[in-house]
């Protein structure tokens, strides 16, 4: 056993390489990135470069071009107050990115420090934050997003807000499992035993070593986050009109489902389908960062 | 020579043939017309009644026309005809009013209604906890007298030109039920209630002592709450409905064109698409600046996006009312670079912030109507910013005159226009506009109290053109509630204020 640990190290050692060169490694070896990855860049540089690429204005309505169908002037149509359907769909992939990326950065530090603070010290402090954790998580994301939205009011911001602290206890619980499991083995015991302070063990130490288990579930939390913001949106309480949102877009769709189907079809699938490679993208990071699986 | 003479026998067979045939189509569309008695029917509605009060407005208003009867009802043509009063003599002078009342009407509870439950009714709907919004076409009653069991005098301290709206409103309660009036109903109405499920579902049965011999035709109504109105009108396309109330104007057209549904509005004319603006807030204060905004509204295209079917109004009245100028219709013509001209005149060259009030929990109608707003506004570059407001926070803003501009909607404007005044809060002398004016509330006082129609008339003309002229509320569109009902559901009717009236109504079995 020991020695077997002794020759990974080792080789570890032995390959140390750049950050590109690695990720680079990592991608080819895992042919599961592929797919997703190159979806997912896409849409991402398509959402927000849509101030360049989109012909018209999301929130201009030009009189007279309500409801038409996907044409070349419009390629995916208009809605029903004649704004280009292209460009809000674009402008609302950007929303959804954004209160991803927003939710997710704001929630993973928050959840990061508490959780790295209750597993690290555990006892008491582990005790008062473990039960604060739990009574967040014990809420439905839902419920979460319309009590931020009736306290600050309905905008996109506050669904963000909202997605940040959902996020916050998932990030926590997974950072806090990590270092309980990690800071009793040798390497933390002997960086503690050479007389590092407990900020160097968490964070040159311990960190290192649970950020692939915490950059899988950020990933899924980007996700997890654009769905709330689509749902507070559909149901009014997130981004208000004219701001062009996925979850708004479906929302004033319903309405013409039978005669613009497109309408929501296509805020629909660009959200579905940001989601999917999402999904994938994080399935692929769990493989591909699994120490089981790694060879 | 004889005309059948010159008739082959085959063609003469033909033609009788064809005579006995038309005869038979005549005779089944006979049958079709005549009434038929039970059934059941399913009807959804979007909001549940919070109580049985026949005088709290809003969602009770669905099932008051099933449990109460007034006095005197309007018809569609706004003239009064008998309900429980059998007949009615107006004085001379305009000073009182005698109503003969029906005999052997019964309450739900099986007690005959006398004249001393009109006199109670009455005075309970002028209860100011009861019903304030009803007070003020009561205000020239000076009092209610019984003359004997079945007849009543109402005798007013001045001319009361409005006497029909307030009768039409005047539901009559049993004065012995009165105290839990919220949770169980107390009236006369062809319908009673026999179970209620609060907040799902509730059961009507056929009143079987009900004062209309052979009325209602059907046994039983049952109410359902859809709370999601496109599910709703999914619900009468799969037939899990008979009859729906209110919902979107966006659907009426799909579902009007399916041959086993019939549609229709609820009211006519009676609920207006306002936006209301406050007369004390910057830049709202300036006339000139409310009429750009007027000017800038483009009322065709709201009509045509959003509300189907309803017309566009600048005057708060339709063509039908005494009150109404026809020249004022291209007042409110949409004309942005007009707009945009005396916007610049007023001194807003470049624009100015605004903030809309809606409410998508009362009306989804309204925040779509906002978002056109908003693009009407920015063309002439007023940058308006929307504020979706819970039901309660909205009420309570327009309550305390808190907003700039805020959409809204109100009712009775196919009444006499001294309802309009008296009652509807928009156009009352305390109105969340902060709109104040000597002629107004000069006009508005003889309006209310002149008998004499031609001074009436020219009374509200004057109104009517002060309203578009200082435009502290611009009149949109007529947006009524809309139905819709399974084909062979006949004679539907609704009241002046909405609510479905079923005594008539039958189902083709």
């Amino acid at each position: 056993m020991k020695i077997l640990s002794v020759k990974t190290e080792k080789k570890a050692e032995g390959t140390r390489r750049s950050g590109s060169q690695r990720l680079r490694r990592l991608l080819i070896r895992n042919r599961d990135f592929l797919l997703p990855g190159i979806t997912l860049l896409i849409l991402i540089l398509v959402a927000f470069l849509a101030p360049l690429l989109t012909p018209y204005d999301p929130t201009k309505q030009v009189y007279g071009d309500e409801l038409l169908g996907p044409s070349f002037q419009h390629w995916l149509g208009t809605d029903a107050l004649g704004r280009d359907l292209l460009s809000r769909t674009l402008f609302g992939m950007r929303l959804s990115l954004t209160i991803g990326l927003v939710a997710a950065t704001i929630g993973g530090i928050l959840g990061l420090s508490i959780g790295l603070a209750a597993g690290y010290y555990e006892g008491w402090l582990d005790d008062i934050l473990g039960r604060l954790l739990d009574t967040l998580l014990a809420f439905p994301a839902l419920i979460v997003g319309l009590t931020v939205a009736v306290i600050l009011g309905p905008s996109a911001l506050n669904a963000a807000i909202a997605a940040a602290i959902i996020n916050i206890p998932i990030i926590a619980r997974i950072t806090r499992a990590g270092i309980i499991g990690e800071k009793d083995r040798e390497y933390s015991q002997a960086a503690v035993a050479l007389g590092a302070g407990d900020g160097r063990v968490l964070l040159k130490h311990l960190l290192p070593n649970i950020t692939p288990a915490i950059l899988v579930q950020l990933t899924l939390t980007i996700a997890h986050s654009m769905i709330l913001e689509a749902g507070l949106s559909f149901l009014g309480l997130g981004a208000q009109p004219p701001e062009p949102s996925l979850g708004v877009m479906l929302q004033n769709a319903r309405s013409y489902m039978r005669d613009a189907p497109w309408l929501a079809v296509v805020p629909g699938a660009s959200l579905s389908l940001l989601l999917l490679a999402i999904s994938f993208f994080a399935d692929a990071l769990r493989d591909a960062t699994d120490p089981r699986k790694r060879g | 020579m004889q005309v059948t003479d010159l008739i082959e026998p085959t063609t003469r067979f033909r033609t009788l043939a064809v005579t006995a045939f038309i005869a038979l189509i005549f005779g089944l569309s006979g049958a079709q017309g005549q009434p038929q008695e039970g059934g059941s029917i399913r009807v959804g509605i979007t909001e549940a009644p919070t109580s049985y009060n026949p005088w709290d407005l809003g969602p009770p208003l669905r099932v008051t026309g099933l449990l109460y009867n007034v006095l005197v009802r309007y018809d569609a043509d706004l003239e009064p005809q008998p309900e429980l009063a059998e007949s009615w003599t107006l004085s001379e002078d305009g000073l009182s009013i005698e109503l003969k009342l029906r005999q052997g009407v019964k309450f739900h509870s099986g007690r005959e209604m006398t004249a001393e439950d009109v006199v109670f009714s009455l005075e309970t709907a002028l209860d100011p906890d009861v019903y304030a919004n009803l007070k003020p076409l009561a205000a020239s009653i000076q009092q209610a007298v019984t003359v004997d069991q079945y007849t009543v005098r109402l005798e007013f301290s001045e001319p009361n030109p409005a006497v029909f709206d307030l009768l039409d409103l005047l539901y009559i309660v049993d004065r012995e039920q009165w105290e839990d009036i919220r949770n169980t109903p107390a009236g006369t109405g062809p319908f009673r209630l026999s179970d209620a499920l609060a907040g799902s579902r509730y059961t009507f049965e056929r009143f079987d002592d009900y004062w209309a011999d052979g009325l209602p035709y059907l046994d039983r109504i049952t109410m359902t709450v859809v709370s999601d109105s496109q599910a709703m009108a999914l619900n009468l396309e799969t037939g899990a409905l008979d009859l729906i109330i209110n919902f979107p104007a966006r659907e009426l057209d799909r579902l009007d064109r399916q041959r086993n549904i019939e549609t229709g509005h609820t009211t006519d004319g009676a609920v207006i698409l306002a936006v209301v603006m406050n007369t004390q807030r910057e830049p709202l204060q300036d006339p000139k600046v409310r009429q750009a905004i007027n000017k800038a509204i483009n009322r065709d295209r709201l009509v045509r996006l959003i509300l189907e079917g309803s017309t566009p109004r600048c005057q708060p009245w339709g063509q039908s009312s005494i009150g109404f100028v026809p020249e004022l219709a291209d007042d409110c013509d949409y004309d942005p670079e007009l707009a945009q001209q005396m916007l610049a005149e007023a001194g807003y060259e470049d624009g100015f912030e605004l903030t809309v009030l809606t409410s998508s929990q009362r009306s989804g109608d309204w925040t779509r109507f906002a978002e056109l707003l908003q693009s009407d506004l920015a063309n002439i570059g007023i940058r308006a910013t929307i504020q979706d407001l819970e039901s309660a926070a909205y009420v309570q803003r327009r309550r305390e005159s808190d907003f700039q501009m805020q959409i809204h909607n109100f009712g009775r404007a196919n009444k006499d226009p001294a309802s309009l005044f008296g009652t509807v809060s928009n156009y009352k002398l305390k109105n969340p506009s902060q709109y104040e004016s000597e002629r107004y509330a000069e006009l508005i006082e003889i309006g209310a109290t002149t008998l004499d129609a031609s001074e009436r008339k020219k009374a509200y003309q004057e109104l009517a053109r002060i309203i578009v002229e200082d435009a502290f509320v611009l009149n949109i569109a007529s947006r009524d509630h809309a139905w819709a009902a399974r084909a062979d559901l006949h004679d539907l009717k609704f009241s002046g204020e909405g609510s479905p009236l079923l005594e008539r109504t039958w189902l083709e079995q």
